[in-house]
């Protein structure tokens, strides 16, 4: 990038321009507001004080956005009701002008956007509003009401009011970030994308550990309560802070540490992570700023839960959450989700089903917040499940706000922090708990369904391949006729393996029985194998409805019988005369021992599935859905 | 390890049941009688099974 000069026309101090485009500067010597003109300086005005900034960002600091390099060369810093944010002006080595807002350490990079076409007046924007754009939708995440309090460097604009204006913040599920503009005449449009610290490949930073430079305002004061020293974490960002001594909520913007709300409450909790404490997390270092303990009340008994924030000057903000034990780490989302069912929500493929819908409201607060927090503030929140995971939307003041929070055991966070003794032990189960007993379920599902593909597929091929008929004949009986109505079948072979052999008997009994007395006699070995069968048959009418019992047919496998020369010795007794006929069956398949082997391989499966699914019950009984009946626990 | 137990397990109740299969092994109580006389086939009447007088035979009836 080519840097061209010019001198200050108050001061006569050298002015560098860094980018070629720039409209505007501001002298760093005497502070003068300088427009670029097509043979000079002119100046307009005069910078009131830049706020005190822990960014590591400043003026200078080069970077790359998609592939494209960038020099950052100017600032506006924006206040409103609940704190403050940076745009950073990007001049690109194409010339190209672009921003990168740092909103609390989230950031995102925009371009103006030149024809943008019709948009929606800022009174028909609410955050949570839906807005089809670029062939995707986007949501209205906020609705803020602010003005600038400070400029530096080069802008590709002219200085102008300090009025309130309007800014409105979209986001689509990608990622995909805009701002629409509301302080001109015709709004501004920016089209862009929320970025993560890393992505912008910066350097020329201030030093990572000069972060007392770096903040030139206040970073302490005394307790305007008790007279308790309160030294400033995050001096740039911090809006309340809540006195660690004596719990007053203090304003840390001003300066002049007004007290916005006195501790009047008898309960005080102790965080179980020191205010102050550094850990590491996703390979980063984090700082505990502040802590809150949220309530919510539900069929009359109060709920309560402690929120940890955690910062790092360039990664941004997160939370620690303990509830009985069970914490989450929880981080903002660049995108919003999108809904994929009644009480389902998407975020990067993944679906999170609705458990909780509910107001809750600070009931304790200590430490230091880059937004205002007061005890008593009430949001409404909704969270969405899908373990290890929770989604988190927040609705509060026009802001509607996403996050997603993974569980993480305690031991995690004792050794993330350092923290010394054992954390305490988690009681119940807790909404985005991973289902501990559901290790290995997917393996025995899938075992098992092999297993029982396997028994079918076996079971199919015996009954196509066996059973194959070996003799078949036909006998009569009249009681009280010759051999006591016993009868000898012709001699048949039995071929093959030893294997069972089954006989089947039908009759032309009606409305009557028969027992029939069976012998597989060997005609080689002279031994026998005995079994008897009852047949019996009634039918008939009765109040009109027809009734009928037993069968006119029976069959008897006869197990282990080896292969050789065989006769059916046939002793019947009944009471009527009757016709039957005797096949005989080699090889029969034993489908009840399938269906038994089948029962038998789903037993373990019935049992592994029977814990995971008393967890999920007792997951959801905390839910606005609890579970009554069948399992739709899949989520493993 | 409880992968492996079920493995054994379902392994060993197929091949149990293949076994079964292959063998015709069933659970049908049956009597088995030796030495049964060459003649029965010309006087089936003179045969009787060893269980037809002992165990008292239950004869149904409607």
């Amino acid at each position: 990038m080519t840097v061209t000069t010019s001198n200050c026309p108050n001061c006569g101090g050298e002015i560098r321009f860094l980018w070629p485009g720039a409209v505007q500067t501001t002298c760093p010597y005497c502070r003068s507001i300088l427009v670029r003109t097509d043979i000079d300086l002119r100046r307009v005005g005069e910078v009131s004080t830049v706020p005190p900034s822990t960014s590591r960002i400043r003026i200078g600091a080069r970077g790359s956005y998609r592939g494209r390099a960038f020099t950052v060369v100017g600032r506006i810093v924006y206040e409103y009701e609940r704190g403050r944010w940076s745009e950073w002006h990007l001049g690109f080595a194409d010339g190209a002008s672009g921003w990168l807002s740092d909103a609390q350490a989230e950031y995102a990079v925009s371009f103006l956007v030149p024809d943008h076409g019709p948009l929606p007046a800022s009174d028909q924007l609410r955050a949570g509003t839906e807005l089809e754009r670029n062939g995707g939708r986007y949501q209205v995440s906020t609705v803020t009401r602010a003005h600038y309090v400070a400029v530096e460097g080069e802008l590709p604009f002219e200085y102008w009011d300090g009025s309130d204006s309007v800014f409105v913040d979209l986001r689509a599920p990608d990622g995909r970030f805009s701002t629409i503009d509301f302080s001109d005449e015709q709004p501004l449009l920016y089209d862009g994308e929320v970025v993560g610290w890393d992505d912008l490949h910066l350097t020329g930073l201030a030093a990572e550990d000069d972060e007392v430079t770096r903040v030139q305002g206040t970073v302490g004061f005394n307790c305007p309560k008790c007279g308790s020293a309160i030294a400033l974490r995050d001096p740039d960002n911090t809006v309340n802070v809540a006195c660690e001594s004596c719990g007053t909520v203090v304003d840390a913007t001003s300066g002049a540490a007004r007290i916005l709300q006195e501790y009047l409450g008898k309960v005080r909790v102790k965080p179980l992570i020191p205010l102050g404490t550094f850990g590491t997390l996703h390979g980063h270092k984090w700082q505990v700023i502040g802590f809150q303990q949220r309530t919510m009340r539900a069929e009359g008994h109060d709920y309560s839960w402690r929120e940890y924030l955690l910062r790092n000057p360039e990664q941004g903000y997160r939370y620690l959450t303990e509830y009985d034990g069970h914490w989450s780490d929880v981080a903002p989302l660049r995108g919003v989700p999108e809904k994929s069912g009644v009480l389902e929500m998407t975020y990067a493929g993944e679906t999170f089903k609705h458990f909780q819908t509910a107001t809750s409201r600070t009931s304790f607060v200590l430490g230091e917040f880059p937004w205002q927090v007061r005890l008593g503030d009430e949001v409404e929140g909704m969270d969405y499940v899908s373990p290890p995971r929770m989604l988190s939307r927040e609705d509060a003041d026009g802001e509607q706000t996403w996050s997603v929070g993974e569980y993480v055991t305690g031991d995690a966070v004792w050794r993330a922090f350092g923290l010394p003794g054992e954390p305490p032990k988690p009681k119940g189960v807790f909404a985005n708990q991973p289902n501990p007993k559901k290790a290995g379920l997917r393996w025995i599902r899938t075992a098992f369904v092999l297993s029982a593909l396997l028994l079918v597929g076996g079971c199919l091929a015996r009954v196509s391949s066996a059973g194959r008929t070996v003799t078949e004949e036909r006998f009569g009986y009249i009681p009280g006729g010759p051999a006591g109505g016993a009868v000898a079948s012709s001699e048949f072979t039995l071929d093959g393996r030893t294997s069972n052999v089954e006989v089947e008997i039908r009759t032309n009994l009606d409305n009557g029985w028969g027992y029939f007395d069976l012998a597989l006699i060997d005609a080689e070995h002279g031994t026998a194998k005995e079994v008897g069968r009852e047949v019996s048959y009634y039918h008939g009418m009765d109040e009109g409805e027809s009734w009928s019992e037993g069968s006119e047919h029976e069959s008897v496998t006869i197990p282990e019988v080896p292969p050789g020369r065989y006769f059916l010795r046939i002793g019947v007794e009944a009471q009527q005369p009757m016709g039957y006929t005797v096949t005989v069956k080699r090889d029969v398949p034993d489908v009840i021992a399938f269906l038994v082997v089948f029962v038998l391989l789903a037993i373990p499966w019935i049992i592994a599935e029977v814990g995971p699914y008393s967890f999920e019950v007792a997951r959801w009984a905390e839910s606005d859905h609890p579970k009554t009946s069948s399992s739709d626990d899949d989520d493993d | 390890m409880r992968r492996i137990l079920y493995v054994l397990y379902a392994a060993g109740l197929l091949g149990a049941l293949g076994w079964t299969e292959y063998r015709g092994w069933g659970t049908e109580p049956t009597t088995e009688a030796k030495d049964v006389p060459r003649s029965v086939r010309n006087n089936p009447g003179a045969y009787r099974p060893h269980y037809f007088y002992g165990s008292g035979r239950y004869l149904h009836g409607k």
